[in-house]
């Protein structure tokens, strides 16, 4: 309990990318997003049912919030208190334009409300009643208005404020929190309505540290408000198609930036050039920039660049020699450009690399001999390529190779074999139609592995026998369609499955729910275009923590499932049929 | 049962609860009175007066402390709480923290 | 819910005491730091922790928690100045005990004070990111009392006083000193190795350095080691008794450091008393001592134990087996080395943990010195001969396995294990042929043995020579129960049937048998031919026995049990009184050497000679002349006329065995090339001799020279040819 004074810690954009490094979009299922999705309460951690008995503290704020309406005010509890009941009441989703008046005047410190329904801007009186005790806002998501923010200039603290997709939040609403300079964390994503004149605001907020304005399509020219602000440290402008080369110029004085986002703007070599200055800058993203591989020369003057997206920037193998001076980068993404084996040769030095992205790049088995010397390789992205089995070999001592991407590459079963010493492997996707049985026969010494992803390959009941050696498995997929019931059977003792995806296996029956009923973890299941019907249903009673179901092509209609969900399944937040 | 296994608490208005220690010692302040190592009041008489803690409110705090041994030896029942009684009720949880 | 019935139930949040007072702070601060007085002062009982808990509570409800917790940090300063004095006032031994008393003090009222300041502890601190209640204490105790200036270093001189005192015999209070360090360590596992390990773990290697260093000059190697490992058992009692269990490691270093690492060279040589004179003397408790405390040092304690005791076994086992006056006598020698074994045996598994390492040094050590000596094959042969002829009658069974395995654990050492072999088939036939064998089953288990270590091939030629004694049993029934009747009184004849190749026969030429003798042979040639068809016998007559009636001059009778030769001979003086050896010679056609041996056995017995020489003398000349001896006598009256039997070869002998030795391993040197060849095809010199060497090393070495030579038989016989660009280089043909 308590814990009502710590800033919820904004760090999506670094960690999300340095975490994941190759980018996850062209995971069929996308399901990490799943895995990663957290709906765990936010400060009360309730535990019913499993032994653990809850404090009275906790049974009285449930009671509370059941009763909410009985109440006036909460203004005369300790701070921490009214802090425990308003998250509880967000978390159960009680919280209304009503229940919030209770909390006029309660000095709590995070108000998080983001994505939450309903919030406008008859709510900011009561928020902004907290005064100087405020720290921090989430309203990202809300209907919260210019006028809306006139409230917060009293809140004289504030340190975080959250405004994603407020689209009705305009120059003028910048220009009334400009009087909070202590903020440290502002965002502002997907607004069209700022400009580069109300973006004058930003000078005053001289204490910033993170700024995130992703998907603003206004902002041409305003950045030159910032160039004040010497504490920035993270600049979040995705997706920003108006940015210019200009637009960076004012940057390049900000010496404390670490991270600078500009993906998907008109930037090129020349602005790149402004950004030689900065030496704290260890992230950028430059994907799908109109850059020319002779930006690599201003960009290897960065010396603490660690992570660098040059995703989709159509680099050409001309030019790509100036990589090899990056020798001090972790992650590198040159996902989906024109480079060749040709261009893998300068990789060979930057023997720091712990991800690399080559996706759809037209390299081959010769290149991969260049990377048989980065040692602390953890992730590999090589779908979409022409790598083949015998390219495999150069990979074979990468021992610390965590993950590895090799779906719809010319990888045959014989090749397989070459990955069996990769024992800290823990992620293989290998959505490749000539694997069969055999190549999964020579995986299984891989017992680490969790997420495995066979989803074209043609496995068969025989084939799953080696599954059997994968007890680690949080995530499978076998769609391949030669899956019946008995083939099942090595699946259900799989104990730490939390995504299951077996569609397109059409001899499945209901036979194969029953099987899988003691996956108590399962969090998403897919047995779509196979022979279950609403009887096989009851099975799944059992699978409480289930979040998504997806039974298309299946006897079973939206309204067996929705019965499902309201019996058996609460957390269940999406399915199909709809 | 023996004297020493029970203990006396004693509500604003003067009205008296015996319960056994270990019912009493599911709170975290209760438990910190009788087992603080200085011979506090408290410890040498075997009862505790709480003059911020209504009658009502004492017995209720009473019964969640008999509920919660129940609960924890696996009778999980739901502990019923009056709305009228609930913000005194987390107050005094608070200050017992229970 | 109607509207109705929820205004009735509208709720008025919890009605606090609304504060009216302006001094309410701080009255309610002076009633908490009264009783944090008192509760120092010792006179707590009857506070009521309950009230003290609520003024503390709303004190923080009411947001005076920066007030509340910086009285606290004050009033606590005070309390720990005020104690600091009286510590540092106090006298002498009383110092460590004032200290320790204090802090007992402390600690309790550290914990009342928490437990009545806990609602700040959990909610006002966490939010202000300040030091909860209880490190706050033990940090002021820290920073007011153990590092005040006149306090840090007595305490720490104090304690290394004591510990000093301790080692040198002294009885200290060992309670106290617990109860102090362990304040140390409650303060923080830093202050406990600033402010006492790293001070501790320096003067004891000072204090060990100079000790050990008294001790080297003046004591025996067993008595050091007895001192040292009493330090080492002393350090680590006082580390269970009152350090941080953490500092085991690091104070056992020292002792180990200074008192075994540092003089490791000089206790393993130390002249009458190091190592060597240990084992000499098999001072097993010493040893063990000396092992155990040589393997806590870190880098190669017991590889210098090791190193020693090798080369010491080497020296004495190199000794053993080029000493001339032990070849004379090979059962002894053998078990010389058994008795060598064992005593090293016996030491390692009592005194070295049966240390793995010690053991691999001892087998490579008999490895070393046993082929030292090229006879030691032959040798070990005749020890087991010795054995299974005479030495294991009346043994227990296990007590013969144990024998046995002894034997094989010598043989394992062998290099020239077929030349073992060689003599052994030799010592084997004529045990079985003279029917010495003392026990079936051994002679069996031994061969289970050989098979078990060297293979089937090993062994599949003994086996055949007990096959061959059996069949021959059966054959000789068979025999007897044909032609029983037309026997008659004609002697009787027993007949034992040897595959060729199965035993070690040597070619040589049959004598002449007496006619008495011929005509059964004759009977028995007829009827094994005839119910073995296309076989070939020949009589193999330097090897039968034969036993003889006899009556000597004074009518004594005597049964003679005399080998086939020696009745040829004696045979003859049923019709002569005196031969001379040309007659004896011309008459049986033994060969020569064979005769004189056995004439020599004959006549020139101390005691009991059936026959007489003239002229009396040991050597056998060709023109002395025999008679029978009429005055010969025994007690008994089965005599056993001794054959010179199995020993130790003659140098000419011994040569002729290797040559036969020799001969044998060409068709397995050729063999293994061929093997080797024909699955590489293509291979140099060097790689063919190293895969023949590794090939037939389990029964012997083959000599680089020979696998030469055999490698050129092949390239003449065309079965390999030289590359014609790499003469190097040989090619499989065929």
């Amino acid at each position: 309990m308590g814990g009502a004074c710590s800033r919820k810690s904004d760090q999506r954009d670094n960690e999300e990318i340095l975490h994941r490094g190759v980018s996850r979009k062209y995971c069929k299922s996308g399901s990490s997003k799943w895995l990663a999705t957290s709906f765990s309460r936010p400060a009360i951690d309730i535990q019913l049912g499993r032994g653990n008995c809850p404090p009275l503290m906790d049974l009285c704020i449930r009671k509370i919030c059941e009763d909410i309406d009985r109440y006036n005010t909460f203004s005369t509890l300790p701070r921490d208190i009214s802090q425990q009941i308003f998250n509880e009441l967000v978390y159960s989703q009680r919280l209304t334009d009503v229940s919030l008046k209770a909390f006029r005047d309660c000095a709590i410190q995070d108000l998080y409300l983001g994505e939450y329904p309903g919030v406008n801007d008859s709510w900011m009186d009561v928020i902004s009643s907290q005064g100087p005790s405020l720290l921090s806002v989430d309203l990202s998501g809300s209907e919260v208005t210019d006028t809306g923010l006139l409230h917060l200039k009293d809140c004289t603290n504030l340190l975080a404020l959250n405004f994603d997709y407020c689209d009705q939040i305009s120059d003028r609403g910048l220009e009334l929190i400009s009087g909070l300079s202590d903020l440290t964390s502002l965002s502002f994503r997907r607004n069209n309505a700022i400009t580069a004149k109300g973006m004058n605001a930003f000078t005053n907020l001289v204490n910033l540290v993170k700024l995130d304005l992703e998907r603003c399509p206004e902002i041409h020219g305003g950045l030159i408000n910032l160039k004040g602000l010497s504490k920035l440290e993270s600049l979040n402008l995705k997706c920003c198609n108006c940015i210019t080369d200009d637009d960076m110029k004012p940057l390049s004085g900000l010496t404390n930036l670490k991270a600078l986002q500009i993906s998907c703007s008109k930037v090129t070599n020349v602005g790149i050039t402004f950004l030689k200055g900065l030496p704290k800058l260890s992230l950028l993203n430059l994907e799908g920039c109109r850059v020319t591989a002779a930006c690599l020369d201003s960009l290897s003057a960065l010396a603490a660049l660690l992570y660098l997206n040059l995703n989709r920037c159509k680099l050409p193998d001309d030019g790509c020699e100036n990589l090899s001076r990056f020798r001090n980068l972790k992650v590198l993404n040159l996902g989906f450009n024109d480079i060749t084996d040709a261009c893998l040769v300068h990789l060979k030095g930057l023997t720091n690399l712990e991800s690399l992205n080559l996706d759809s790049c037209r390299i081959g088995d010769e290149g991969l001999v260049n990377l048989t010397g980065l040692r602390h390789l953890k992730c590999l992205e090589l779908s979409d390529t022409e790598v083949g089995s015998s390219g495999l070999r150069h990979l074979s001592g990468l021992a610390n190779l965590e993950s590895l991407n090799l779906s719809f590459t010319a990888v045959d079963d014989g090749g397989l074999r070459k990955l069996s010493g990769l024992s800290s492997l823990k992620s293989l996707n290998l959505d490749v139609r000539q694997i069969s049985d055999a190549g999964l026969a020579a995986l299984t010494s891989l017992t680490g592995l969790t997420h495995l992803d066979l989803f074209g390959a043609r496995i068969t009941d025989g084939g799953t026998n080696h599954l059997r050696n994968f007890k680690n498995l949080r995530s499978l997929e076998i769609c391949g369609g030669g899956l019946t019931d008995t083939g099942v059977k090595n699946i259900k003792n799989l104990s730490y499955l939390r995504l299951l995806n077996l569609s397109q296996n059409s001899n499945l029956t209901d036979k194969t729910l029953e099987l899988i009923s003691g996956l108590t973890e399962l969090v998403s299941l897919n047995v779509s275009n196979s022979r279950i019907t609403s009887v096989g249903l009851r099975h799944l009673k059992t699978l409480k923590n289930m979040k998504s179901l997806t039974l298309e092509g299946c006897k079973v209609t939206a309204n067996d499932i929705k019965r499902l969900q309201s019996t058996d399944l609460p957390n269940l937040v999406s399915f199909r049929p709809e | 049962m023996k004297k020493e296994d029970m203990v006396k608490l004693i509500s604003a208005e003067g009205f008296e609860f015996v319960i056994d220690k270990d019912a009493a010692m599911v709170s975290q302040t209760i438990y910190n009175m009788l087992t603080s190592p200085g011979s506090f009041a408290e410890t040498q008489h075997g009862e505790v007066t709480f003059p911020e803690i209504s009658t009502t409110i004492l017995e209720k705090i009473c019964k969640y402390f008999y509920w919660h041994l129940q609960f924890a030896s696996g009778k999980e029942t739901e502990f019923p709480i009056e709305p009228e009684l609930t913000l005194e009720l987390m107050m005094a949880a608070n200050y017992l923290h229970t | 819910m109607s509207g109705q019935k929820k205004k009735n139930f509208q709720i008025e949040a919890f009605k606090h005491r609304v504060m009216v007072d302006p001094k309410y702070a701080e009255k309610t601060w002076k009633i908490l730091e009264h009783a944090i007085q008192e509760i120092y002062n010792h006179n707590a009982s009857g506070l009521s922790f309950e009230e003290l808990y609520r003024n503390a509570y709303n004190m923080v409800l009411h947001k005076f928690g920066e007030k509340l917790y910086s009285g606290l940090v004050t009033t606590m300063t005070s309390h720990l100045s005020d104690i600091s004095k009286s510590i540092e006032a106090a006298q002498g031994e009383l110092f460590l005990e004032e200290l320790n008393r204090k802090w007992l003090d402390h600690n309790k009222a550290l914990q009342m004070i928490r437990d009545i300041l806990m609602y700040m502890d959990r909610t006002f601190i966490p939010s202000t990111q300040k030091t909860p209640v209880h490190e706050l204490g033990l940090n002021l105790w820290r920073d007011v009392v153990i590092h005040s200036s006149k306090t840090q270093i007595r305490l720490q001189d104090t304690l290394l006083e004591l510990v000093h005192r301790e080692r040198n015999g002294e009885v200290i209070n060992r309670g106290l000193m617990r109860s102090i360090i362990k304040m140390l360590m409650d303060l923080g596992s830093s202050v406990y190795q600033d402010d006492f390990e790293q001070h501790f773990l320096e003067v004891s290697a000072n204090f060990y350095g100079l000790e050990s260093q008294q001790y080297i000059e003046s004591c025996d190697c067993g008595d050091y080691l007895k001192k040292a490992e009493r330090r080492l058992n002393e350090e680590m009692e006082r580390v269970s008794h009152y350090l941080d269990a953490r500092s085991l490691e690091k104070i056992t270093n020292v002792v180990e450091k200074e008192m075994i690492e540092n003089h490791m060279h000089r206790l393993v040589h130390m002249e009458n008393s190091g190592l060597v004179n240990m084992l000499v003397n098999d001072k097993y408790d010493d040893l063990g001592r000396k092992y155990n405390l040589f393997r806590r040092v870190a880098n190669g304690g017991l590889l210098i134990v090791r190193d020693v005791m090798t080369s010491y076994i080497r020296d004495t086992g190199k000794q053993l087996v080029t000493d001339p006056e032990r070849l004379k006598d090979p059962v002894d020698f053998v078990q010389r080395l058994l008795d060598l074994k064992d005593k090293y045996d016996k030491i390692i598994s009592l005194a070295f943990n049966n240390d793995k390492t010690f053991q691999n040094a001892l087998n490579s050590s008999f490895e070393y010195f046993i082929n030292l000596n090229a006879r030691s094959p032959e040798f070990i042969s005749l020890f087991v001969d010795d054995k299974l002829r005479k030495g294991l009658k009346g043994v227990s069974e296990e007590d013969v396995e144990v024998v046995l395995d002894k034997v094989m654990m010598l043989f394992r050492y062998l290099q020239e294990k077929d030349v073992f072999e060689k003599y052994y088939k030799q010592h084997l036939a004529k045990r079985l042929l003279a029917g010495k064998t003392v026990s079936d089953d051994a002679e069996r288990s031994l061969i289970v043995k050989l098979k078990t270590e060297c293979g089937y091939q090993f062994t599949s030629k003994l086996e055949g020579m007990f096959t061959d004694m059996k069949t021959s049993q059966d054959t000789m029934q068979g025999f007897h129960e044909s032609l029983g009747a037309e026997l008659g009184d004609s002697p009787s004849l027993t007949v034992q049937v040897l595959t060729t190749g199965s035993w070690p026969t040597q070619p040589s030429a049959t004598c002449n048998l007496p006619a008495e003798i011929l005509g059964v042979c004759e009977k028995f040639r007829s009827y094994y031919l005839g119910t073995h068809t296309g076989r070939r016998l020949s009589w193999q007559t330097n090897m039968g026995t034969a036993d003889l009636k006899a009556i000597f001059g004074k009518g004594q009778k005597h049964e003679l049990n005399v080998s086939t030769y020696q009745m040829c001979v004696l045979m003859l003086f049923n019709n002569a009184g005196r031969l001379s050896y040309k007659e004896i010679e011309q008459a049986t056609e033994i060969p020569a050497s064979d005769l004189k041996r056995c004439l020599q056995s004959l006549a020139c017995a101390r005691v009991k000679s059936v026959l007489r020489k003239e002229p009396i003398g040991r050597d056998i000349a060709e023109d002395d002349a025999f008679s029978v001896n009429d005055k010969f006598s025994s007690k008994l009256y089965k005599v056993r006329i001794s054959t010179v039997a199995a020993q130790r070869e003659s140098e000419p002998e011994n040569q002729e065995t290797r040559q036969r030795v020799e001969e044998d391993r060409k068709p397995q040197i050729e063999a293994a090339i061929v093997r080797i060849m024909k699955s590489r095809r293509v291979l140099d010199h060097n790689n063919i001799v190293a895969e023949v060497i590794k090939q037939l090393q389990s029964r012997f070495l083959p000599n680089p020279v020979v696998i030469k030579k055999r490698i050129e038989s092949l390239i003449e016989r065309e079965f390999l040819e030289r590359d014609k660009n790499d003469r190097k280089l040989y090619r499989y043909l065929a």
